[in-house]
């Protein structure tokens, strides 16, 4: 499969390439993705939209590597996923996940819970702990530092993961409904974060929702329903073909 | 619904939890039981072999031993059986071996006079019953011949001697089974205690008779002021190995039901802040705090009850393991005493309603509304 | 922030359930470090107290299970300094008594021949040493005298027998501080035992060495009367002596047994405690093998938190053997087996079994929390 743009720019290899994947459960008589094929470029932010059932929580566990597809393979940077022995250290490195419900750790604080996918890394205790703090501003929350999540707004909270989610500089953000928890006001916050990280840090977003103005936020969005893409759409620049 | 059925099924609701909580239970009440009972059974079989034989007094140097170094002496025995009111007087020779080679310590070594009823009472399953006219011959217990390997007819090395093993016996007691018959005089020989014997044993007569008995013991302490006629259970009781034996085995029971009892407590607490909620809504729904309670301790005592039924089959396994074990088959009988299994229930049963109580109440007392918050 | 950080703040999480395993264990182990101490100090007393007078070798009776109530005959100790490593060769005859006016009973009377190596290396601190020529004169250990409320010069009932209070010995050793020395004789009159000893107490020639002193055991023990028959003696070096003395071997079987049993119990608790522990945080393990923790960490997370709990258990448990070891150097029937005072070695041997219950009842929760599927976990309800 290949990509076309309208504009002619160079040819880039994806960042995130998912090729003809199948799953399958219950010994293939629920087939939740059929023959799902698209590709993300760095420094892009895509919404995955669909409704409930639609393969939406089974698309995101197998792009975060928490999963394997039954058929078809996922490429991160041209290296299958398939190729790799240690899932959890890639994750660790590539990966940021941002979950619906936070899954803060309860007892340790804002600061803390940042430095947890650090501990796999290189830095040492004074830079983990500087480096946190760094991203904890980034998401505007200095002054929430040494509160525990049961003292912060659901809000707050997120932004706590989503600081958390970037502390290993990983190569894609990986949301999973970001503002299902959260008040209008309290998401639009997040939503207005997301797009400052996309614009002044370049980060990668990948957003899985069921909330159009959530996924109206996004430059491109990918429809799934029942398991298989389903439409081309296009907001503000690159279209994908999808084999359907 | 019972209150008992909710119980049973708030249970069911959680599997592994409750499986788990037993199995803490079960583990406390097996070391209760196991202890107890070959304490109990240590004491028990060793006042059998008194009062089996239709004894009444037992007669030795006052002190506290089961073995006194300073013997008692052959005369006196002629004494006690010419008082008035004295049945039959056997005196007997006690020792301890050791058969270093076959991991066997305390082996017990029992001097007999030729005519003692105590070798008729024996039964013979190969060989024969010591006569007068051995010597350096020996008769083994049944448990103690087969850890030794030996037969009769075979030599066996008592005392860094040789002897003759004229036969093996088998007897009521586990004791005895685990013993070595000698005549006395050999033994005698063998301790250098000529003329002496650890004590006798004696039946009045008419025989258990209360008053024949203590008028009995009167009568054979005022022979000499540093002997004692002791009925023989109190005298077993008094005995420093059996008060030992009780105290360790008390003490370990205790750490025991210590450590079942924060288990319980840990885990009763633990569900019962989890259920908080629940229990609001019990509350909520109109039921008074010791309805909550009570619900709360019947699932605890649930528990205890399925515990206790694992614990005591364990503690009975634990048992029958040491009376096999050649090193201590010679002292453990391998009987469960009913004694032993009380016991171990009645601690499952305190340290349930103890480990359900205080959470129980600490949540059921606050006011349903509170309860249905902190959720 | 250290790892070890969050191992403790999950272990303050539920404050009241670590602490419950926390008391229940310092349970288990306060029992089994106070039986181990009570065997290892016995048996270290007795070793002293031959090494104390340079004791190399031990002779007592063969086969006998209880030596203090085995006899040898004290004209033996002839044979025994005419051979040729032996430097000095002394019986003495120990007995339990009974001491009349307070009726204590189970006392160690120890017979020795007063003008020989063991009376010469007592300390008396008040009045004089035994003589020769005395009769129904003892030496009281300084524990003893003070317990009885005695002194030099009083007089003391010893089985019915009235004994004169020569003087007070005193040692740092707190079992032979409890006990009594006669003249050999003395003892032998009062228990009824004419011409005998109950061991003989060897020192080699200064020469000597480990191999010279095993030939000169198996040279005792090969001793035989005129007519062939063995002397009967069993004859080892001091420390192998002491060691398979039937009562120091009660006294560790006792603890061992006890031991295993707190062990046991330990093992199920913590298992309980953890496995409990890591069902309720399913979730978070789920993330933090989502967010990239290896399993790796998140076993050595669980294992961490075990071993925490066992060293505050131990902790505890040292202290509390501290006074259950007080408790049974004064009960009257453990008194005379028991140092009031922990030895290290045992509280050492105590950390290292509740460290090992913890850790090992902690494996399987352990294993459980890291090998979840992240997926399931996080989606659990």
């Amino acid at each position: 499969m290949n990509d076309t743009k309208p504009d002619a720019l160079p040819r880039l290899v994806p960042l995130l390439d998912v090729r003809s994947i199948c799953r399958t459960y219950d010994d293939g008589t629920v087939r939740a993705l059929k023959d799902v094929s698209f590709s993300v470029f760095r420094g892009e932010y895509v919404a995955i939209m669909g409704p409930s059932g639609s393969g939406k929580s089974t698309l995101l566990n197998l792009l975060g590597a928490l999963d394997h597809p039954c058929r078809g393979e996922i490429c991160f940077e041209g290296q299958s996923l398939a190729t790799l022995r240690d899932l959890d250290r890639f994750r660790a490195r590539t990966i940021g996940f941002v979950f619906q419900s936070f899954h803060l750790l309860p007892t340790l604080t804002a600061l803390e819970n940042v430095q947890i996918p650090m501990f796999e890394g290189t830095l040492n205790r004074r830079a983990r702990v500087q480096k946190a703090e760094e991203l904890l501003c980034l998401v505007g929350l200095s002054h929430r530092l040494k509160h525990v999540p049961q003292k912060l707004s659901v809000g707050e909270r997120q932004r706590v993961a989503i600081a958390r989610a970037l502390a290993n500089d990983p190569l894609v953000l990986l949301a999973d409904e970001p503002t299902g928890n959260l008040d209008s006001r309290a998401g639009a916050g997040v939503l207005d974060l997301f797009d400052q990280l996309h614009r002044e840090r370049g980060v990668t977003l990948i957003v899985i929702t069921h909330g159009a103005e959530v996924a109206a936020r996004a430059e491109r969005t990918i429809w799934i329903r029942d398991g298989q893409i389903d439409l081309l759409q296009m907001s503000g620049g690159v279209v994908t073909r999808c084999a359907v | 619904m019972r209150s008992l059925t909710i119980a049973a099924k708030n249970l069911r609701r959680r599997p592994f939890r409750s499986l788990l909580t037993a199995a803490g239970l079960a583990a406390a009440v097996a070391a209760i039981v196991a202890l107890v009972g070959v304490a109990e059974s240590f004491e028990s079989s060793f006042l059998a072999l008194y009062t089996q034989q239709g004894t009444d007094l037992v007669v030795q140097r006052r002190g506290g031993a089961v073995q006194l170094s300073k013997g008692v002496s052959l005369k006196l025995g002629q004494q006690i059986r010419e008082l008035p009111g004295a049945g039959q007087v056997i005196g007997g020779l006690m020792d301890m071996v050791a058969f270093e080679s076959r991991d066997l310590f305390m082996v017990i070594v029992n001097g007999w006079e030729p005519d003692c009823p105590v070798l008729d009472r024996v039964k013979i399953q190969s060989g024969r019953r010591l006569q007068a006219e051995d010597k350096n011959c020996v008769m083994l217990g049944r448990i103690l011949a087969a850890n030794l390997g030996k037969q009769a007819g075979d030599t066996v090395e008592v005392y860094g001697q040789p002897f003759h093993v004229v036969g093996i016996f088998e007897s009521f007691s586990v004791y005895e089974n685990g013993a070595v018959f000698m005549l006395i005089d050999d033994l005698q020989r063998q301790m250098d205690r000529p003329g002496q014997v650890t004590g006798y044993v004696v039946q009045a007569n008419p025989p258990g008779d209360p008053d024949a008995v203590a008028a009995l013991q009167s009568r054979i302490e005022a022979l000499d002021p540093e002997i004692a006629a002791t009925p023989c259970a109190e005298f077993v009781g008094s005995l420093n190995q059996m008060r030992v034996t009780r105290v360790m085995s008390w003490v370990i029971s205790a750490v025991a039901c210590v450590m079942g009892a924060f288990g319980i407590l840990n885990t009763m607490a633990m569900s019962v802040f989890e259920r908080r909620t629940e229990i609001g809504a019990f509350r909520a729904m109109g039921w008074r705090t010791w309805r909550v309670v009570m619900l709360i301790v019947q699932e605890s005592l649930l528990l205890a009850g399925a515990g206790s039924v694992v614990g005591v089959a364990g503690g009975f396994l634990a048992i029958l393991a040491l009376a096999h074990w050649h090193v201590t088959s010679g002292l453990v009988q391998g009987d469960l005493p009913l004694r032993a299994v009380c016991e171990g229930i009645a601690m499952a049963a305190l340290m349930a309603i103890l480990g359900a109580a205080y959470p129980a109440l600490r949540f059921a007392r606050l006011a349903p509304v509170e309860a249905l918050r902190e959720g | 922030m250290l790892f070890l950080e969050v191992i403790a703040k999950n272990l303050m999480r539920r404050k009241t359930r670590t602490l419950l395993t926390i008391a229940g264990l310092a349970a288990a182990v306060a029992t089994s470090t106070a039986l181990l101490s009570s065997a290892w100090s016995f048996a270290s007393s007795s070793r002293d107290y031959y090494s104390s007078r340079g004791v190399d070798v031990v002779v007592c009776r063969a086969g006998v299970s209880e030596r203090i109530t085995s006899s040898l005959s004290a004209a033996l100790a002839g044979r025994l300094r005419a051979l040729p490593d032996v430097a000095w060769a002394e019986g003495s005859l120990t007995e339990m008594v009974s001491l009349g006016e307070r009726a204590l009973i189970g006392i160690p009377m120890h017979g020795v021949d007063p003008s020989g190596p063991t009376a010469d290396k007592l300390e008396v601190t008040s009045g004089r040493k035994l003589a020769a020529g005395d009769h129904r004169a003892v030496l009281l250990g300084s524990a003893l005298a003070e317990g009885l409320k005695h002194r030099p010069g009083e007089t003391l009932q010893i089985e019915g027998t009235a004994f004169h209070i020569a003087g007070v010995f005193q040692t740092a050793d707190a079992i032979e501080a409890n006990t009594i020395i006669a003249p050999l004789t003395d003892v032998q009159d009062l228990m009824g035992r004419p011409g005998q000893v109950s061991e003989f107490q060897i020192r080699a020639v200064p020469a000597a060495n480990d191999t010279s002193i095993s030939r000169l055991c198996r040279e005792i023990e090969s001793l035989h009367d005129a007519s062939g028959r063995s002397l009967g003696f069993k004859a080892l070096p001091m420390r192998k002596f002491v060691d398979s003395d039937t009562e120091t071997r009660l006294t560790w079987a006792m603890a061992w047994g006890t031991s295993v049993v707190a062990v046991g119990l330990s093992l199920v608790a913590m298992l309980n405690t953890m496995l409990m522990s890591v069902l309720e945080r399913t979730k978070e393990f789920g993330l933090l093998r989502a967010i990239g923790w290896t399993r790796g960490r998140v076993m050595r997370m669980v294992l961490g938190e075990s071993l925490v709990i066992g060293l505050c258990a131990s902790l505890g448990g040292a202290a509390g053997a501290g006074l259950f070891v007080r408790a049974l150097g004064t009960w009257s029937y453990t008194r005379n087996f028991v140092q009031p005072t922990l030895s290290a070695e045992a509280v050492v041997l105590g950390i290292a079994l509740t460290i090992f219950a913890g850790v090992a009842g902690s494996l399987y929760p352990a294993y459980r929390g890291a090998t979840c599927v992240p997926l399931t976990a996080l989606h659990f309800e």
